[in-house]
């Protein structure tokens, strides 16, 4: 025990030397990370947030709304670079395990961010669940994030990104990514992002109590189907605002591998998240040929079934949706009933997605069903998979979708 | 060399401790070594005695010993002896006094009828040794020394000014019977001896302290206790050898096994119902006289972290309340330690939203989170110990002024920040949750090692503590039983439950740890109500 | 002396903890997706092979003094230096590995060297006292880490997808059933309790507490392999260094508790802690018996401070993972095939005890 009585002392002299840990108000906290291609590197912008704006110091009260984010950009050969390099800029020391997204530009995304992926799996400080979003200038999205009606951008950040009621975005995250990616079992979709920009070029700060107007509303096209009928299938940053928070989170963008190929709209999206079973409730429009479109509450409950036959490289998918009966046409009162309702706007989800994955699988050469993920089941060892997985080719499969809609709830009226 | 071979030695601990023999203290003068040359007795001749009680007591230096001489009736003369104050006097004046004045002229009576026939006191008896009616004296009796007989005779007249039976002040309980135990032993006895009517309730006397001669009383169910439990038990009190003992706590720190360990290793209980339910388990009760509180060997740990009230609460109440309680405890425990490693090292566990704040509000603080715990655990403390000795008129104000100062005034001058003041709190509370006082020491001295290990080492120096802790005390013993106890014994039948209440309906089994004559303490079905067609 | 569900719960608690810090990766790299199926299948095998070694071994000695009786001294040595090596090989992975994984986890910023030494120190403390004080505090507190457990793996659940463990056989039958077994090694410790027999009241209590064991430890090698390919599909599985650790950080409680694998470490390391306690007093208990000297006390901390030694050997963790998985691949023989094979030997020639 005399051994013991020396030891344990011992082991107890790292207090003296004053390495006892990091104070939570000696560290910044980065919220969000966007990373934009130059012609010599990268330019990465960090935004991390201000807590005394947050919270309020150490007065009582809350925060403000103003600038409750900051952001640093810094050009550098890596991440890690310019971590370094932010680090030694701002007198806090950067911690990464409180960011929530991580934007990266299109062009970026063009080349392939599997090295992204690398960075999140070996780093044990960046969350597994970070989202990875894709715009056009990740500075200039970052810069432009003042949420309006939170004060704590972090939960701006995840009420965005996990918004599933709507759902006009992907619900896939980094893990997500990053494991499809490596088993090869799907080309994941992230999530667009975008700014919504000024009508009349307004250069004047457009800061809080300013509203504007979108000038690139009128680039997203209504949709003419009968699938959410008039709808404008808008990609981020293309709808009208009202408010000061000129940034946003909407549509898709499609990868094939981990090089970015195209995107998807809101329209496209809803669509996706529906074949994906990646939404709680959405509430779609239907024109059914007469005055006013038919609107849905749409829920589903049970993953879509997927029937595939591997040689024939076709694929039956048979959706399942509850609807509520928001609102209807007067004919569907007096002629129609919910039967015939239901009858057209599953005509009009199967056309509306058919033409999706037509578009994605034979356009953009984009697995994003997963169709080689659900084929593990029909092989037996891994190595027959791998070899069947080489050749694969999006663009050879054909699709045909039949969805069941069951309006289950007409509200408080009542209908046929 | 020597000192790595001390480092590396090691000497196995005699099973028992081998007897020193060093050099002895000089003894004290005492006037009564002088006079006994060899035992004194009594003498026929009541002047030997007379002469003999007065040197030996001093009289009439000694003030308030009382020499009445009594002329009987038959021409015979008696004195009687005690200390004023100590008798009721009423006793001796009706009982002793009155009875032998109305002996007449033409009784010869022996020594054993005198006493038999005249002296109408409920408790008397005879003795010859002036040792012994020297002590009983002290202790309050009366000694009778009649002239020509060589026995004088001792009345339990005892009646000094003592506290009635109050209310249990440490351990309160809204059910159950609301009696404490006072600092008479025969009133603790008999309110022991109302719970159990039975003979088999044995009371073993030993008097400690070779000045003080203060008696204690060893209480156990003769059929149902260990006879090596009671053995060990009076082995350890016979063993004490001091001057005065004048508390029950300073036997405990002489009978445990270890009087450094920090936490408590018996139970000291000042409600005569915990103390009799404890004898119904076949453990041991000792009391002291001039101490309201019973020790109960032998006590494990979680013994002493169960309330008075958990007797007389149904099942669901005592398993909640207890759980409660071990939160409660664990906050006092570790809540510093684990808010100091997550805000430290582990920041990723607490939610953005929190940190922000906990960020904020330590923004203007000065000093490290560390100092800043310390600082207010120590205020704490003082306010804590303040409030013991603050007379009662200003006790609330102290209150009042604590809080103004770790509180309001502290936040306002960003000394501290607003959430260690909440921490602090929480863990204050929690050591009020603890139902035995000296075990919410322990986890008051305990939580400082705590803080400062979370310090350097996070979370893996707390998981390391606790390890260390629990070792140690699992290696202890406490009357040879270990001192920690299975928690989680599913469908016991046990009377004794650590952690999830029994039913009253299945405690049929006495704690197997005690070894215990009887194990069974109830039959299978207790409810002979409930079988049919079986009625009383 | 210890009870059987002390004994039970020491090395349940041994075996179940080793699967959460240290983990074989050689059954993902072998199996593949398999990987659950060849866990569930060797925690059969163990059952197996327990049964068979409880029918065979009738003795109220552990196997180096039953070496004692068939082969007197020389034997003893040379079956105690067998044991030792092995238990040593074992622990001083365990001793590199766990400061490391500490230092990943908890603090990132500490060296690891200081970590490796509190744990030391603490283990050295732990086995001075003594397996009864170990065992009993492992049966108080074994539940609480069971209910940790089955909540650490109900949490999973939302996150197992039932794709990941597609195709069915992994990389084929053969080495399912035949390139799984050094899995085995991980049901190494239940060494420990045969050598724990002279601590057990009753020779039942061997079987009895082996058999609950092997039963848990089974489930619990079965339960966190499958949790892991159910949450992360192959090629994924196979790059994680910490697979345990990477399926903590998929858990999160709503959007308020996420990143809990602090809380989960620091319930494993007070596992962990108690199991290496127990293995450094066997380790010394080992050598004492098979020396024949009197107390092994004066043991413990020369046997931990030789441990750490060869523990910092390996440049980093990988390094160490790699050695883990070297001694692995030979570990489950000594260990399982000792007391199968001095019970067959005594059954054969009918020692009488």
């Amino acid at each position: 025990m005399n051994l013991i009585k020396l030891l344990l002392p011992l082991a107890m002299m790292p207090i003296l030397t004053s390495c006892i840990g990091d104070e939570p108000n000696n560290i910044a906290y980065m919220t969000a990370m966007g990373i934009d291609k130059t012609e010599s590197g990268y330019l990465y912008t960090i935004q991390f947030a201000q807590p005394t704006k947050i919270s309020g110091g150490s007065d009582e009260g809350g925060g403000s709304v103003g600038n409750i984010v900051d952001n640093i950009t810094v050009e550098a050969p890596t991440i890690y670079s310019a971590i370094n390099i932010a680090d030694t800029i701002i007198s806090k020391d950067l911690s990464l395990s409180h960011a929530k997204v991580l934007v990266v530009s299109e062009e970026i995304a063009h080349d392939g961010i599997a090295w992204l992926n690398d960075v999140i799996a070996r780093n044990n400080d960046i969350r597994p669940d970070i989202y990875i979003s894709v715009t056009e200038n990740a500075g200039e999205y970052l810069e432009e994030v003042k949420p309006s009606i939170e004060l704590n951008p972090v939960k701006y950040y995840q009420l965005t990104y996990e918004n599933k009621n709507g759902s006009a975005i992907p619900q896939n995250n980094a893990m997500d990514f990053y494991s499809s990616y490596f088993a090869g079992s799907r080309d994941c979709l992230l999530p667009l992002a975008g700014i919504a920009e000024n009508a009349d070029n307004d250069t004047t700060d457009n800061s809080e109590k300013k509203s504007i107007e979108n000038a690139r509303q009128a680039e997203a096209e209504p949709n003419t189907g009968g699938f959410d009928n008039g709808t404008r299938n808008y990609y981020a940053g293309e709808t009208g605002k009202r408010i000061r928070n000129k940034s946003e989170v909407l549509g898709s963008a499609v990868f094939s591998g981990d090089k970015y190929v195209g995107k998807l709209g809101s329209t496209e999206t809803e669509l996706h998240n529906i074949l994906m079973h990646q939404f709680t409730t959405m509430n779609l429009s239907f024109y059914t040929g007469l005055d006013s479109p038919l609107t849905l509450k749409v829920f589903e409950k049970t993953p879509p079934k997927y029937i595939i036959n591997k040689e024939e490289k076709t694929t039956e998918i048979y959706p399942e949706l509850q609807c509520e009966l928001l609102s209807a046409p007067e004919e569907y009162r007096r002629d129609r009933s919910t039967k015939d309702a239901e009858t057209e706007v599953a005509s009009m989800v199967n056309a509306a997605a058919e033409d999706l994955i037509c578009k994605v699988y034979k356009e953009m050469g984009s697995d994003m069903l997963g169709i080689r993920g659900r084929l593990r089941k029909q092989f037996l060892t891994l190595d027959e998979y791998m070899r069947y997985c080489q050749s694969f080719v999006p663009s050879e499969w054909s699709f045909s979708v039949r969805s069941q809609i069951n309006i289950r709830r007409t509200g408080m009226t009542y209908y046929k | 060399m020597n000192i790595v071979k001390k480092l590396f030695s090691y000497t196995p601990k005699p099973s028992s401790e081998p007897f020193v023999l060093s050099s002895q203290p000089k003894p004290e003068y005492d006037l009564r070594n002088e006079l006994r040359i060899e035992k004194a007795y009594v003498s026929s001749d009541i002047d030997e005695n007379r002469a003999y009680i007065r040197k030996r007591f001093r009289i009439p230096i000694n003030n308030d010993v009382i020499m009445r001489d009594i002329a009987l009736k038959n021409g015979k003369s008696a004195f009687i002896l005690f200390y004023d104050g100590m008798v009721i006097g009423e006793f001796i004046n009706d009982n002793i006094i009155q009875s032998l004045l109305e002996l007449t002229s033409s009784d010869t009576l022996t020594d054993s009828e005198l006493y038999k026939r005249l002296t109408a006191n409920s408790q008397a008896a005879p003795q010859q040794d002036m040792d012994i009616i020297a002590d009983e004296v002290n202790f309050g009796s009366c000694a009778l020394f009649v002239d020509g007989t060589d026995t004088a005779f001792l009345f339990d007249v005892r009646g000094w000014e003592h506290r009635g039976i109050d209310k249990p002040e440490n351990e309160q309980s809204i059910y159950g019977p609301q009696e404490a135990f006072s600092e008479m032993l025969r009133t603790n006895t008999a309110l022991l001896r109302k719970s159990i009517k039975t003979e088999g309730l044995i009371a073993r006397s030993c008097i400690l302290g070779s000045k003080s001669k203060t008696k204690g009383i060893l209480l156990y169910i003769d059929d149902i206790a260990n006879e090596k439990l009671i053995h060990e038990a009076m082995r350890r009190l016979n063993g004490i050898k001091a001057d005065y003992i004048m508390s029950i706590e300073q036997v405990q720190n002489l009978i445990v096994d270890k009087p450094m360990l920090f936490t408590p290793q018996l139970l000291a209980t000042e409600r005569p119902d915990r103390a009799a339910r404890a004898l119904t388990e076949g453990r041991c009760v000792f009391i002291l006289n001039g101490s309201p509180r019973a020790l109960i060997m032998p006590s494990g740990f979680f013994e002493l972290t169960h309330s008075a009230s958990d007797e007389y609460l149904a099942v669901p109440y005592v398993t909640m309340s207890r759980v409660i309680r071990l939160i409660g405890m664990v906050f006092s425990l570790l809540l510093p330690a684990i808010y100091l490693a997550m805000t430290l090292y582990h920041q990723e566990i607490i939610p953005t939203y929190l940190l922000y704040s906990i960020s904020a509000s330590r923004e203007n603080v000065p000093f490290p989170s560390i100092v800043e715990m310390l600082l207010m655990d120590i205020s704490f403390e003082l306010i804590r110990e303040a409030g013991l000795r603050m007379p009662s008129p200003i006790g609330s104000t102290l209150g009042i002024v604590g809080g103004l100062i770790l509180g309001q005034a502290a936040v306002s001058a960003k000394i501290v920040s607003p959430i260690m003041i909440i921490v602090i709190a929480i863990t204050g509370i929690g050591s009020f949750e603890t139902a035995d006082y000296t075990l919410g020491w322990a986890h008051r001295l305990l939580r400082l090692a705590f803080i400062l290990v979370a310090a350097v080492y996070g979370f893996f120096g707390i998981a390391a503590c606790i390890v260390l802790y629990s070792l140690y005390l699992g290696s202890l013993t406490t009357f040879g039983i270990p001192y920690v106890s299975p928690v989680f014994a599913f469908r016991s039948k046990s009377m004794v439950s650590p952690l999830v209440a029994i039913p009253t309906t299945r405690r049929e089994r006495r704690p197997g740890y005690l070894r215990t004559k009887r194990p069974d303490a109830a039959p299978p079905v207790s409810r002979r109500w409930q079988i049919k067609n079986k009625g009383e | 002396m210890l009870t059987r569900k002390q004994i039970s719960s020491i090395t349940v608690n041994a075996i179940a903890v080793k699967l959460l810090i240290t983990f074989p990766h050689t059954i993902i790299e072998v199996c593949k997706t398999a990987a659950w199926l060849a866990a569930v299948y060797c925690s059969f095998l163990i059952f197996l092979i327990f049964l068979a070694t409880v029918r065979l071994y009738h003795s109220d000695r552990n196997v180096i003094g039953l070496a004692e009786k068939l082969g007197g001294i020389p034997l003893r040595i040379v079956t105690g230096m067998i044991v030792f090596l092995s238990l040593f090989a074992n622990y001083f992975t365990l001793v590199r590995i766990f400061p490391e994984v500490v230092r990943l986890v908890l603090l990132q910023t500490t060296y690891v060297e200081l970590i490796g030494l509190f744990f030391a120190v603490c283990t050295i403390f732990g086995a001075y006292c003594g397996p009864e004080a170990i065992a009993r505090i492992t049966e108080m507190l074994l539940p609480g880490n069971g209910f940790t457990f089955a909540a650490f793996i109900l949490l999973l659940i939302p996150t197992m997808n039932t794709e990941n463990i597609f195709p069915l056989l992994g990389s084929g039958v053969h080495d399912i059933f035949l390139g799984s077994i050094p899995f085995l090694s991980v049901f190494s410790d239940l060494l420990l309790l045969n050598l724990l027999i002279p601590y057990m009241k009753d020779r039942s209590d061997y079987r009895r507490a082996g058999i609950r064991t092997a039963i848990f430890g089974g489930m619990v090698a079965s339960l966190v392999i499958t949790a892991y390919c159910f949450s992360y599909v192959y090629p994924i599985t196979k790059m994680y260094l910490l697979p345990v650790y990477q399926l903590e950080r998929l858990i999160h409680l709503g959007s308020f508790f996420s990143r809990l694998e602090a809380v989960f470490q620091f319930i494993w390391s007070i596992a962990i802690m108690l199991y290496a306690s127990l293995y450094l007093f066997v380790l010394a208990e080992v050598w004492r018996e098979t020396f024949g000297l009197n107390a092994s006390k004066p043991l413990l901390a020369p046997i931990m401070l030789s441990a750490a030694g060869a523990a910092f050997i390996p440049a980093d963790l990988s390094a160490a993972a790699a050695v883990e998985a070297f001694i692995g691949n030979w570990l489950y023989i000594p260990t399982l095939g000792l007391p199968l094979v001095f019970g067959l030997i005594t059954k054969m020639f009918h020692v009488k005890q």
